[in-house]
């Protein structure tokens, strides 16, 4: 017999296996099938027909999947399901609704319209001022851009692309193995597209290729270069561009600060770092934020301040959502043993889970 | 590999003696629920039971099939088990928990009953790869589970 200060497990050593005594879960090979024959038509897909960034096609592409991941699965699982993605798609749409009104402004209550004015030097002046007088932008293309494409031009555009798919396909995965990860990833994500949103009305911004463009009379500088798919597009994605046009087209061009391509490529790696143990791995990892921002300023998408406040945005999230868990966790214990009788506190336990 | 704290499962046996104050097991199962729900605070740990079991627990036998379904859509996170998850049971579970019982009750050396409290709990530890079972029933020894016991206060 085990006593309370040292809870011990008794070994598995040779009984029953749950195996042998629970019906086998014929659903189970079913999913992992139609998973694995996603995966393969998805990958043909990418091949023949081109990456699709369009929000409309990815929620499809997404919806798919869970359908094949979910087959076999309980009503309620269904039902939960089901909700899940009612409020993945108002997100979107809250999102896209918003980032819209970035230079039209914001209709309060139909009575008056709200526009904030379009900041056209201060990103500027602010880069300027972290680099001692120097347009990122401007010094990167200056120095690498060329009609040739090299190297580094599929690094940045390919990185630039992620931005479309990454997050989703991070989703869809904790959406199939872990509802619980997912609830915790979405409540940064949604929370990091909020305040976004918030500052893509309050904070219309130029981004640095318009602040170039002599089209839009503002010229802070030369033209600067604006192609962000070519080293994508170089390397064998044919048909993607027609969806990225498209993409673009129902954007909004001044909906620049913050950066969500930075905040994105950040947020991706900050969730799965707890699971990262290699200190090295944990530094590789956090890498791929730094290229992104690298090639947005060189792709003169963003300025470099839209970048880090985007990063800025992304930690306030994970810092106020660990928090809130961290919260949750400690008023549900109070509840717990508020209900319980005062018992004398025992030693330090052994852990139960060591 | 799960992304999430190992889950460990609190069994019908024992969820009774933590809830049940006159309960002979009483004081060593609530002394090992707080100890539990600490590590649970620390998130080391998760806290789930079959959602029948919970529901059996927190609200009684006798519900209305409103209340039944109010709890099932959403279970408030109160009281004593407020640090407890529900596995809900679906239909498929509880076929499965009355093929186990059956073959149980054929008597093909399982071990299991005819009472589907066990083979549910069975089900659902396979289905959830719940391996980590807090128990005081003996019953569960001949299963590939790792056992914690509390520890029984002298009469």
């Amino acid at each position: 017999m085990t006593t309370t200060d040292d809870p011990t497990f008794v070994p598995p050593s040779s009984r029953v296996g749950l195996a042998g005594v629970v019906p086998y879960e014929w659903f189970r090979p079913v999913r992992l099938t139609l998973m694995w024959t996603y995966l393969v038509g998805y990958l043909v897909w990418l091949k023949t027909r081109g990456l699709t960034v369009d929000r409309v096609s990815v929620a499809i592409a997404v919806g798919i999947f869970l359908l094949c991941a979910f087959v076999g699965k309980s009503w309620r699982t269904w039902g939960v399901l089901l909700t899940d993605c009612v409020a993945y798609c108002l997100m979107w749409l809250a999102y896209e609704k918003t980032r819209g009104a970035a230079d039209d402004g914001v209709s309060i209550l139909g009575l008056f319209r709200v526009k904030f004015p379009l900041q056209q030097t201060i990103m500027r002046d602010i880069d300027r001022a972290m680099f001692f007088g120097h347009d990122p932008n401007v010094v990167l293309q200056d120095h690498f851009w060329s009609n040739t494409i090299r190297w580094w031009d599929v690094v940045a555009g390919t990185t630039y692309m992620t931005h479309f798919v990454f997050p989703m396909i991070v989703m869809a995965v904790l959406w199939a193995t872990s509802h619980r990860q997912w609830a915790r990833f979405m409540k940064r994500f949604a929370t990091l597209l909020g305040v976004a949103c918030l500052l893509f009305i309050m904070l219309p911004t130029v981004p640095p290729w318009m602040a170039g463009d002599p089209k839009w009379h503002i010229e802070l500088f030369h033209e600067l270069h604006r192609n962000a798919g070519r080293g994508f597009y170089h390397i064998g994605f044919e048909s993607f561009r027609d969806g990225y046009k498209l993409a673009l087209s129902n954007g909004n061009g001044v909906a620049a600060m913050p950066s969500l391509h930075a905040s994105f490529a950040l947020i991706v790696p900050a969730f799965f770092l707890p699971w990262i143990k290699p200190r090295w791995l944990k530094a590789v990892v956090l890498v791929f934020p730094i290229i992104m921002l690298s090639s947005l300023v060189y792709l003169a998408e963003h300025w470099v301040i839209d970048g880090l406040a985007g990063w800025a945005i992304t930690g306030l999230t994970f810092w106020f959502w660990n928090r809130m868990e961290q919260r949750t966790r400690r008023i549900r214990a109070e509840r717990a043993t508020a209900a319980l009788p005062q018992l004398p506190v025992t030693a330090a336990p052994e852990e139960v889970s060591a | 590999m799960s992304m999430d704290p190992p889950k460990v499962l609190l069994e019908r046996s024992f969820l009774d003696a933590v809830a049940q104050p006159d309960h002979a097991d009483h004081s060593s199962c609530a002394a090992l629920y707080r100890e539990l729900v600490a590590q649970f605070e620390r998130q080391d740990i998760l806290l789930v039971a079959v959602g029948d079991h919970l529901r059996s627990i927190e609200l009684g036998d006798d519900l209305t099939a409103g209340a039944r379904a109010k709890w099932f859509l959403h279970r408030a996170h109160k009281g004593l088990f407020a640090p407890v998850d529900a596995l809900y049971v679906g239909f498929q579970h509880r076929r499965a928990a009355a093929t186990t019982a059956a073959t149980g009750a054929a008597g093909t050396g399982t071990g299991i009953g005819p009472d589907t409290t066990v083979a549910m709990t069975l089900v659902m530890c396979s289905r959830h790869k719940v391996r980590r079972v807090v128990t005081i029933d003996p019953a569960y020894e001949r299963y590939e589970l790792e056992l914690v016991h509390p520890d029984r206060t002298p009469e």
